[in-house]
């Protein structure tokens, strides 16, 4: 081998695809699934992964106690994550249901608790940090959260059936479910919990100072990150507002 | 081109290259039920596939691994195999070389592993792998290079390797 070969260069001798060819067989029968797909689905493409986007459940990292459900997760197409980590900010700004209609329809598609349509009145808890918008959506009888950047679900989360919640005692919350997801250093976080009716604002401390403001609405509070909660974005405190007397409580004291 | 032909252009330009790329990750009798799967995706996003085909549908193979054979997955990540100790003609040397390749690339970190075979085996440009792995160009170049670093330090105790500077040709696309 040549010494000065770029070290790039020689590690392609491990290559395990290495002069792999696909066969003639292999080409036909891709070539044949391929026309089967146009042949399935004549009309044009879906511009937005909706109901016939294929939901799985997938390897989130998640903890969930009482109200959480499933965690799923679509079939990502690059770019959404980068965008909504870019133009994250730590201080939501509140939507009304009429105002993320166009959100609330895609995370409605989803087959997460079912597919439905989505009113302005099933949106529990909306929310804007730069391009993405978090959603607590009612479906049918079953509490749903979804991330969106645009009109693309990035996320979605089976929270539970709605008669099911018992809201905290008055002044308290409670942690619901923690979720990690992405890769490498491009993970991000989220939590989200039930809020006593007289609560007002929930925030959140990281180790590193950063005070995220999270949303709270119809005895949701909800707030994601990023980074990763289990590494160096975790949560040192949470503070809760009652009008103007607050309680703060290690992040390590929810269960 | 209609929507039907440009599928077709887009299959033609890339089945190989993505096949290869599932293969690598993923036992090889799973390979064409993800590649299925992409192609799948593809069909139903294809106002979003950009000119530049496959990082796209690189990036969409990486995720549809991730969550169609999560069991694999959670014995193995979605970590690069190494080819088969394919004999050298050469030399005794080259032999020697290629074992110190292998135990050093043993060494690595999977994620170290994914960002080095993105360019080395996949033959992507950084700002393809950072497409891939849905991170900003910078993240990646910083990934690179710490991978390299590593690489090298795994090499150099035993097998005096030369690793020259990073070339601009991985760099840019």
């Amino acid at each position: 081998m040549d010494d000065r070969m770029n070290d790039l260069d020689r590690l392609a001798v491990l290559d395990p695809a290495r002069g792999r060819e696909p066969s003639l067989a292999e080409r036909a029968r891709s070539e044949e699934h391929l026309e089967q797909i146009m042949r399935a689905t004549p009309a044009a493409p879906a511009p937005v992964l909706g109901a016939r986007g294929r939901w799985m459940l997938v390897g989130a990292a998640a903890a969930v106690t009482g109200v959480a459900a499933a965690v799923v997760v679509p079939t990502l197409t690059p770019g959404a994550t980068d965008q909504a980590e870019a133009s994250w900010t730590a201080q939501p700004t509140t939507r009304a249901g009429d105002e993320v209609m166009s959100q609330a329809e895609a995370c409605a598609a989803t087959e997460v608790a079912g597919v439905t349509t989505a009113r302005p009145q099933d949106v529990v808890l909306a929310e804007d940090r730069g391009k993405t918008t978090l959603l607590i959506l009612r479906k049918g009888t079953k509490l749903v959260e979804c991330l969106t950047v645009g009109d693309e679900v990035t996320a979605a989360e089976q929270l539970a059936d709605e008669k099911s919640v018992a809201a905290p005692p008055a002044g308290t919350i409670t942690k619901e479910t923690d979720i990690v997801q992405g890769d490498g250093d491009d993970k991000w976080s989220e939590s989200i919990g039930l809020a006593a009716s007289d609560v007002t604002a929930v925030e959140l401390q990281l180790q590193d100072g950063t005070l995220i403001g999270a949303s709270v609405s119809s005895g949701w509070w909800a707030a994601w990150w990023p980074g990763d909660m289990y590494g160096k974005a975790t949560v040192r405190t949470v503070i809760t507002h009652v009008g103007s007397r607050t309680t703060t409580q290690k992040w390590t004291d929810f269960p | 081109m209609d929507q039907r032909e440009r599928f077709r252009a887009i299959h033609r330009d890339t089945f190989a290259d993505l096949l290869r790329f599932v293969e690598r990750r993923i036992p090889a009798a799973e390979a064409e039920d993800v590649v299925s799967t992409v192609f799948l995706t593809a069909w139903r996003r294809l106002a979003d596939i950009p000119d530049d085909a496959r990082p796209w549908l690189f990036a969409v193979a990486r995720r549809t691994m991730a969550n169609q054979t999560r069991g694999w997955l959670r014995r193995q990540a979605l970590d690069i195999r190494v080819g088969d100790a394919t004999p050298l003609p050469d030399t005794a040397g080259d032999t020697v070389a290629r074992i110190d390749l292998e135990r050093a690339w043993r060494s690595l970190s999977p994620g170290d592993r994914e960002v080095l075979a993105l360019i080395a085996f996949d033959g992507l440009s950084s700002d393809q792998a950072a497409t891939v792995l849905g991170c900003l160009r910078s993240t990646f170049a910083m990934r690179l290079t710490r991978a390299r670093r590593r690489l090298r330090a795994a090499l150099e105790p035993d097998t005096g390797f030369l690793i020259t500077e990073e070339k601009q040709s991985w760099t840019t696309a």
